[in-house]
């Protein structure tokens, strides 16, 4: 029955889109990674990374987890979206039901597939930052990159950005891993100072694609009369 | 006559009133949904949705709540298990209906 199957999945899809037509979800994440960013930035001072930097930063992960992030998302929803164009259930790659190790970046784990029959579309794996980007970050952590080799990464994630999602490419994250590369390439700065940078441009990228979309929502929808 | 043909005498003519059948589809699709959300969606008045939904909910097809989320007031409807094997069985008996070398010879 492709007819009621199609009507189905548009509704699922739409609701999927619904959760992020506002921007808030992406400019929350983008926050979230910019503050990591310069939180994780080593003071001027020292040369090695002070340790606990990296302690601090599974703090904030843990206490801006999947809960208050979404709690955090939710409170702000309440108070834009949901007067405005009502409230549907987040859909279930959002629901953060499970703590995968990449949420840190992003709530950007693989939307599962919302039915066996749905091809898999560009729509579907749009987010963007995803694990083979945070597997890159921690790599970088640990083996710092100098600048060539940071620059080189961040144009390989713009690559990989555009080459997920063809159909709809992430024009926002394109363009911060571009910025990163080109930063990653011209900066003089050490190894560490330079990921913190090259984190903190992929955050800004998020809050600008939020911002622009959240902008272009309440253009669209007014604030309901009382 | 066909046993396929017949079951379509069987069809639920609650779930066949087209405005119905567009709540019912959005309410499968996801599963929670508030007023505001469903009448973008179905593009349907106020009081047309009202109606629609007082019907289903009178079938036990769909359980409205009123709730809170904040200050601001949620009119939250989702389908029953009731409603969505009524859904389900209505869209198998459509299915066996049209499916099939459909295309018309003009």
């Amino acid at each position: 029955m492709p007819e009621t199957s199609n009507a189905i999945l548009e509704a699922r899809r739409r609701a999927r889109d619904y959760w992020d037509i506002d921007g808030l979800p992406a400019l929350l994440e983008g926050a979230i990674t910019v503050l990591l960013g310069v939180i994780l930035l080593p003071p001027e001072s020292h040369g090695p990374w002070p340790g606990a930097a990296f302690v601090l930063w599974l703090c904030i992960w843990f206490f801006l987890g999947e809960r208050e992030r979404k709690g955090a998302l939710d409170w702000l929803k309440r108070r834009i979206t949901y007067p405005r164009t009502g409230y549907v259930a987040p859909p279930k790659e959002v629901q953060y039901s499970k703590r995968d190790p990449y949420t840190i970046i992003s709530i950007t784990k693989e939307p599962e597939a919302i039915d066996p029959e749905e091809p898999v579309d560009g729509r579907a794996s749009r987010k963007a930052l995803d694990f083979p980007f945070f597997s890159l970050l921690l790599l970088w952590w640990f083996f710092s990159f100098n600048s060539w080799l940071a620059s080189l990464a961040c144009l390989a994630t713009a690559l990989w950005f555009w080459w997920r999602n063809r159909k709809d490419p992430p024009w926002f994250e394109i363009a911060g891993a571009i910025i990163a590369a080109f930063l990653s390439a011209i900066v003089t700065v050490d190894d560490r100072r330079r990921f913190c940078i090259v984190l903190i441009v992929f955050g800004a990228s998020g809050v600008a694609k939020g911002a622009t979309l959240l902008i272009r929502y309440l253009r669209q929808h007014p604030a309901p009369q009382a | 006559m066909s046993t396929t043909l017949q079951e379509l005498a069987t069809l639920d003519r609650v779930i066949h009133e087209p405005a119905r059948l567009m709540i019912m589809t959005v309410l499968y699709a996801v599963s929670e949904a508030d007023f505001i959300y469903l009448q973008n969606e179905c593009g349907l008045t106020q009081g047309n949705l009202s109606s629609h939904l007082a019907r289903l909910e009178e079938e036990r097809y769909v359980e409205v709540s009123k709730t809170f989320k904040g200050k601001y007031p949620l009119t939250i409807c989702s389908l029953t298990s009731k409603g969505r094997k009524s859904f389900e069985e209505y869209a198998r008996i459509m299915r066996a209906a049209t499916q099939g070398p459909a295309r018309g010879k003009s």
